[in-house]
């Protein structure tokens, strides 16, 4: 884990034209319509949170795959797991193929719809990744979860950002650029209870019910 | 708001709660893990583990995949480590299996792709191991059945660590809360010390002869949940979002079929308690009379439990109606009219319970008092 960590921290450093990276508004007048599940926040949250302990001295940056359900311009993300770079801080494709493999043998109805990272700005390298999903999902999205932001209390949305990626013509070149694209909650009814569940459970009444 | 911090503060004064690093019990340390199984104190105490804490992550998995099953029996398998007398879960991920009890035969296709699984997640740089399994009962309850019990035992033996959880779905959506439970099996001969009776829960009729036989081969373990910090923070923004879903959700609709289920079963345990009765009337066994109260006790509990959770979701109903569809005269006093209305219902539905559960009452009884 720290070894993913570090690479892609290093990785983030030098990035600071991301404006030219990312769309705050699509041309597109059809949007898409993006229904994201709890399940999934929970789950990233999780990944960084295992990363933050392993890896004490520096934010960890966290990537991994989101997958769901896709009719057309609907698209509802279900579920996620985690994502292994390999030395030179591209996708591990083998690791990426098996785990979906045996994610579909128990999901088969989910397909891969793109992917996710812990963060704030959309960088150079973010595109390389996103390119290589391209191979699983032509138009995949880029669900970006801004840790720093969720512990700030003044933040009251959720701090997280979906992209979609797009084609545009800057100064002659073909460029994809990540526009944002809306989001709201979607969750099913036992998602629902077991997350109402969790949120009464206050981080320092677990540790004392567990007392002796 | 400040009182409700204020009651937090005093809560965990009054209890004695640290606020502690908790998010340090998401570090799995290998070499206490190496000497928990080299020391193996549960192999001297049947009873060591008595707790178990879940984490968000492994709680929400579990309840979805067992929600996704359906009618369908679902199982997976729980990651994680252990410290002094409880079990700690990690993470939780679903087998390729299901379906009611033909869990044997699909051991192997399970046991293929843990393995496959566990292999896998290597590489992402996890290192806790497989420490137990759980499944679904669709609306009978949490509790092991015989074949569950052979199965614990089983990898007890040979797997140890090793919990057993066991998730009903659809009680989870009739109540409104999760319903889990966690057991640990007794070594095969083992009479547990003491005997105190466990707290009730309503099983139907068909499994009841399961229940009772295996019941004594195991314990529940006490749970509680645990969550790291971000998770706190993102299910607190996340509720900004999402009150709308609570509040536009009813038991009463998307769990008809359950409730059906639950009407029919209670009058089948009346039917039998009656015949049953008749009977020991006839013979006079008067030791059996106060095994025959306990039954229709039973039963009163089970139908008052179907009352109240229907009076729960008909009491939420009409509150949303009044409080949404009520068109208001906005130059007439709108807050007391609007009130005032939900005085009048919340008194109604009150009624309502207490009359109802009376009628319960007032059956039973007379069914008793007929054949006492």
């Amino acid at each position: 884990m720290s070894q993913n960590g570090n690479t892609t921290t290093a990785t983030t450093a030098n990035n600071n034209n991301h404006n030219n990276l990312v769309l705050e508004k699509s041309s597109n007048t059809v949007g898409l319509q993006v229904d994201l599940h709890p399940l999934v926040l929970i789950n990233i949250s999780d990944h960084f949170t295992r990363a933050k302990v392993e890896n004490t001295n520096s934010v960890p940056r966290v990537i991994g795959l989101i997958s769901g359900l896709q009719n057309g311009r609907v698209i509802e993300v279900c579920n996620s797991f985690e994502l292994v770079l390999t030395k030179d801080g591209t996708l591990d494709l083998e690791y990426l193929k098996k785990k979906n493999e045996q994610f579909k043998k128990v999901f088969a109805t989910y397909d891969i719809l793109g992917w996710y990272s812990t963060g704030s700005q959309v960088s150079q390298s973010d595109l390389l990744l996103h390119k290589q999903i391209m191979e699983f999902n032509e138009s995949p999205l880029y669900l970006m979860l801004d840790t720093n932001a969720a512990f700030t209390q003044a933040y009251k949305d959720l701090p997280v950002i979906v992209y979609e990626s797009e084609l545009h013509i800057v100064n002659d070149q073909p460029t994809t650029l990540f526009v944002k694209t809306p989001f709201k909650i979607q969750t099913g009814e036992a998602e629902r209870i077991g997350v109402n569940h969790i949120a009464k459970v206050t981080p320092s009444g677990s540790e004392g019910s567990s007392r002796m | 708001m400040a009182n409700a911090a204020d009651a937090l503060k005093r809560f965990e004064v009054e209890n004695n709660i640290q606020q502690v690093d908790h998010d340090s019990l998401f570090k799995y340390n290998e070499v206490q893990y190496k000497q928990f199984l080299d020391a193996k104190p549960w192999a001297k105490d049947p009873h060591y583990f008595k707790h178990v804490k879940i984490s968000a992550i492994a709680l929400l998995k579990i309840v979805m995949h067992a929600r996704s099953g359906g009618k369908l029996e679902v199982m997976g398998l729980m990651m994680g480590k252990i410290e002094a007398h409880t079990m700690i879960i990690m993470d939780s991920f679903a087998l390729p299996v299901e379906g009611t009890e033909t869990r044997v035969n699909a051991q192997a296709e399970a046991y293929e792709y843990m393995v496959e699984y566990l292999d896998l997640i290597r590489k992402t740089g996890r290192l806790e191991n497989a420490i137990g399994w759980y499944h679904s009962h669709p609306g009978y309850g949490c509790w092991l059945s015989g074949i569950d019990v052979s199965t614990q035992m089983v990898n007890q033996q040979y797997s140890e660590p090793w919990l057993g959880i066991v998730v009903d779905p659809t009680r989870t959506i009739s109540a409104g809360k999760v319903e889990i439970g966690a057991f640990r099996t007794y070594p095969e001969g083992y009479k547990p010390p003491n005997d105190g009776p466990s707290e009730y829960q309503t099983i139907p009729m068909s499994k009841i002869e399961d229940f009772g036989v295996h019941c004594k081969q195991y314990y529940p373990l006490e749970i509680s949940y645990f969550k790291s910090s971000l998770d706190s923070q993102l299910l607190d923004k996340l509720w900004n979002k999402y009150w709308v879903n609570t509040l536009s959700s009813s038991p009463i609709f998307t769990n008809r079929d359950y409730i059906t289920g639950q009407i029919g079963d209670i009058s089948e345990k009346l039917e039998q308690a009656e015949s049953q009765l008749s009977n020991s009337k006839s013979s006079l066994l008067l030791g059996d009379k106060k095994k025959e109260e306990s039954q229709l006790d039973r039963i009163v509990k089970d139908s008052s439990k179907v009352t109240i959770e229907q009076a729960q979701g008909i009491m939420s109903q009409v509150m949303k109606n009044l409080v949404f569809n009520h068109s208001c005269k906005p130059q007439v006093g709108r807050s007391y009219f609007n009130w005032s209305m939900i005085d009048i219902a919340m008194t109604y539905l009150c009624y309502c319970l207490v009359h109802q559960g009376f009628y319960l009452l007032i059956s039973s009884e007379g069914a008793k008092n007929i054949y006492s």
